[in-house]
């Protein structure tokens, strides 16, 4: 540094710190607990911030680019028209009992799936109708899809995603063979954690929406279990903890069950 | 005993008077002899200088941890100060025939650069998320800029290096590197294209073949950008008046890499065992334990992988480098630095990035007693040449903080 006394003040102090032993050992104590207190408050904090100050209409390409590219999405409903007619209706009472009137509703062929993408988009397939066959249980889902709209978890996952990145590689000074060990952190700890986090909060929205309406938080629950049946009958794999995107169908049905009791 | 990663010895050049002649018997070149730690079958002359590095870890440590914490606390704001620090002690614990290098970068203008690439790169990933179509258009440009970018960093790092009070510098010419590089940036692009969901009313497989097609593309693409990048690293500098001269050429290194990850079948190897990684990693129940079996396999051979390239691609170009009278020799085994990086990464999973100076400290030692300068003649051979320009500004800032390695 060069120039104003304050600056090699500054460098001076610096340089008395890092030939002390003491102030090392602080410093690396600090490099421990800090950074577990940046994932555990400010992260969530800035999560929580900055997506509100991003306009939603700037997501909507995200949700159309989505639906046309994944593969999941890729093959027209063969579901009647009456019975996708009838389900719309469904789904834009709900939306509308949410407060989110703009709520478009997809069908595509595809085992039992259930998906909000942005622009207010959701997606139901072929496989879910057919294995919830009740209109109450997807009723259920879609309170549950409606949560991840209005929570805008798409986009808070992504940002969330790349501070966790940044974070995990800023431990890790960006140096060389480092960096790959701050990405793998991050993918295999971090995210599944946030992505629960959505899940729990979804779910928290659609039994709120359901006793709204009059019908028991228990649907979800029930609708979980079956779709979890449906997924291990078709061999897709369970026996995930910490690296689960969703939450366990267990808990969630038992937070079903006490906020049907509420 | 062969040396299984062989570095193909240099040519025998001729005495004066002397032809070409029967040097090379039939024109094929002879078959590597030496073991890895041996000199080549033409050992440089010369005095052997000794190359050391004599930094003690608890002083890195000490300096590495207040730079990590002053970092974090302003949220990368201290980090060109917190880099010039540590590149500064470094370089001056390195030691060639008893006298240190130096390194003077220029804090300020890494600060610049760091927030002009934060906000081009903040504007691109911004983009991409409104319009995800135009992901290969960005990926295209930011290869187009990026041969200026590579000459521009490249010389900045050798600018910024001092040794016996003279500077060293490099030219900056950017044609080599373009083709190379623009042909890495359309297999890349190819690939960022969404052409599964263009072509699928084209039927269902021709997506997928033009997506193998752009994969083979960027396997073709890839080595000859890392052997351009190589010679031109080398190729263009010099120390005071003195050019760097290497007898090689990219065509050379390309033709090594191959004659290893393909002719030798390293490349198949190396699928074979990160497909029986997955295999097993599928037969386990727990999903949890699948991905950190993964991930830890991941890290580790790619970890490996990329080291063990690099070093053997060092080994071969310092075998073939001059700086005037002084000649470089590198006995350096590419498994063991590969293994050793693999471990360092792993070590610091464990202790939160804490062992890093440690590593760094150590992994320079065994790189310093494994490379050999060779002098014919004295210093004074050696003079200063014309101080280094500078370049544009935004250019010297932007590559100031660009820091890309390309390797296999």
């Amino acid at each position: 540094m060069t120039g104003a006394p304050g600056s090699n003040r500054l460098t001076r102090w610096i340089d008395r710190a890092i030939a002390s032993n003491g102030a090392a050992l602080t410093c690396a104590a600090l490099l421990l607990t800090l950074p577990v207190l940046m994932l555990v408050y400010a992260l969530p904090a800035l999560v929580r911030w900055l997506p509100d100050q991003i306009p939603a209409q700037w997501e909507w390409p995200l949700g159309d680019y989505a639906l046309r590219s994944h593969p999941l999405f890729a093959k027209a409903s063969q579901l009647p028209l009456a019975q996708r007619q009838h389900l719309e209706q469904r789904v834009a009472a709900l939306a509308q009992q949410a407060g989110l009137p703009s709520v478009q509703v997809v069908f595509r062929d595809a085992p039992a799936q259930a998906a909000a993408l942005p622009g207010n988009l959701v997606v139901l397939t072929d496989g879910m109708v057919h294995q919830l066959a009740r209109d109450e249980l997807i009723d259920a889902v879609v309170a549950h899809e409606l949560g991840h709209l209005h929570h805008r978890h798409h986009l808070r996952q992504m940002i969330g995603r790349e501070l966790a990145v940044a974070l995990a590689l800023r431990l890790n000074g960006q140096e060389g063979a480092a960096v790959r060990t701050g990405t793998v952190i991050a993918d295999l700890a971090l995210l599944p954690h946030f992505s629960r986090e959505a899940e729990r909060q979804a779910d928290a929205y659609a039994f709120a929406l359901l006793r709204a309406r009059g019908q028991s938080p228990l649907l979800l629950g029930q609708a979980l279990q079956q779709l979890e049946a449906e997924g291990e009958a078709r061999g897709a794999h369970a026996h995930a903890r910490y690296t689960a995107s969703h939450p366990p169908t267990a808990e969630r049905f038992e937070q079903a069950r006490r906020a049907a009791q509420e | 005993m062969r040396n299984p990663f062989d570095i193909p010895p240099i040519p025998a050049m001729p005495l004066p008077g002397q032809s070409h002649r029967g040097l090379d018997g039939d024109g094929t070149r002879a078959p590597p002899g030496f073991a890895f730690d041996a000199v080549s079958d033409q050992p440089p002359a010369g005095r052997i200088l000794t190359l050391s590095f004599d930094a003690d870890w608890h002083d890195y440590f000490r300096l590495w941890v207040v730079c990590q914490l002053l970092t974090l606390l302003t949220l990368g704001l201290y980090g060109p100060w917190a880099r010039a620090r540590r590149v500064a002690f470094l370089a001056r614990h390195w030691r060639l025939d008893g006298h240190s290098f130096q390194v003077a970068l220029e804090p300020r203008a890494l600060l610049h650069g760091r927030l002009l690439l934060l906000v081009l790169l903040v504007s691109g990933l911004a983009l991409s998320w409104v319009w995800p179509i135009t992901v290969p258009l960005l990926v295209a440009f930011s290869f187009a800029a990026l041969p200026w970018l590579m000459a521009h960093s490249f010389a900045l790092r050798w600018r910024t290096l001092w040794y016996r009070g003279m500077h060293f510098g490099a030219a900056t010419p950017s044609a080599p590197l373009r083709r190379p590089l623009w042909q890495l940036g359309a297999s890349v692009a190819l690939l960022a294209l969404p052409l599964d969901t263009w072509l699928r009313g084209a039927g269902p497989m021709l997506g997928g073949v033009l997506w193998i097609a752009a994969l083979g593309f960027l396997v073709w693409s890839w080595p000859n950008a890392t052997a351009a990048l190589t010679h031109y690293r080398f190729s263009q500098a010099r120390w005071g008046a003195t050019p760097f001269e290497l007898a090689t050429g990219p065509d050379q290194i390309l033709e090594h890499m191959w004659s290893f990850w393909v002719d030798k079948g390293a490349l198949l190897f190396l699928v074979l065992m990160y497909v029986g990684l997955l295999a097993v990693a599928l037969g386990i129940q727990s999903r949890d334990w699948q991905a950190l079996l993964h991930a830890v396999g991941y890290l580790a051979l790619t970890v490996f992988t990329v080291t063990f390239a690099r070093g053997r691609r060092l080994n071969f170009v310092l075998h073939r480098l001059k700086l005037g009278g002084l000649a470089f020799s590198s006995a350096m085994p590419p498994a063991r630095a590969g293994w050793l990086t693999a471990g360092y990464a792993v070590l610091a999973l464990c202790t939160l990035g804490l062992s890093i100076p440690w590593s760094t400290v150590h992994y320079a030692r065994w790189r310093a007693a494994r490379v050999k300068l060779h002098l014919q003649g004295d210093w004074s051979q050696f003079g200063p040449g014309p101080a280094p320009l500078r370049a544009n500004g935004v250019m010297d800032e932007l590559a100031n903080s660009f820091d890309i390695e390309i390797g296999i």
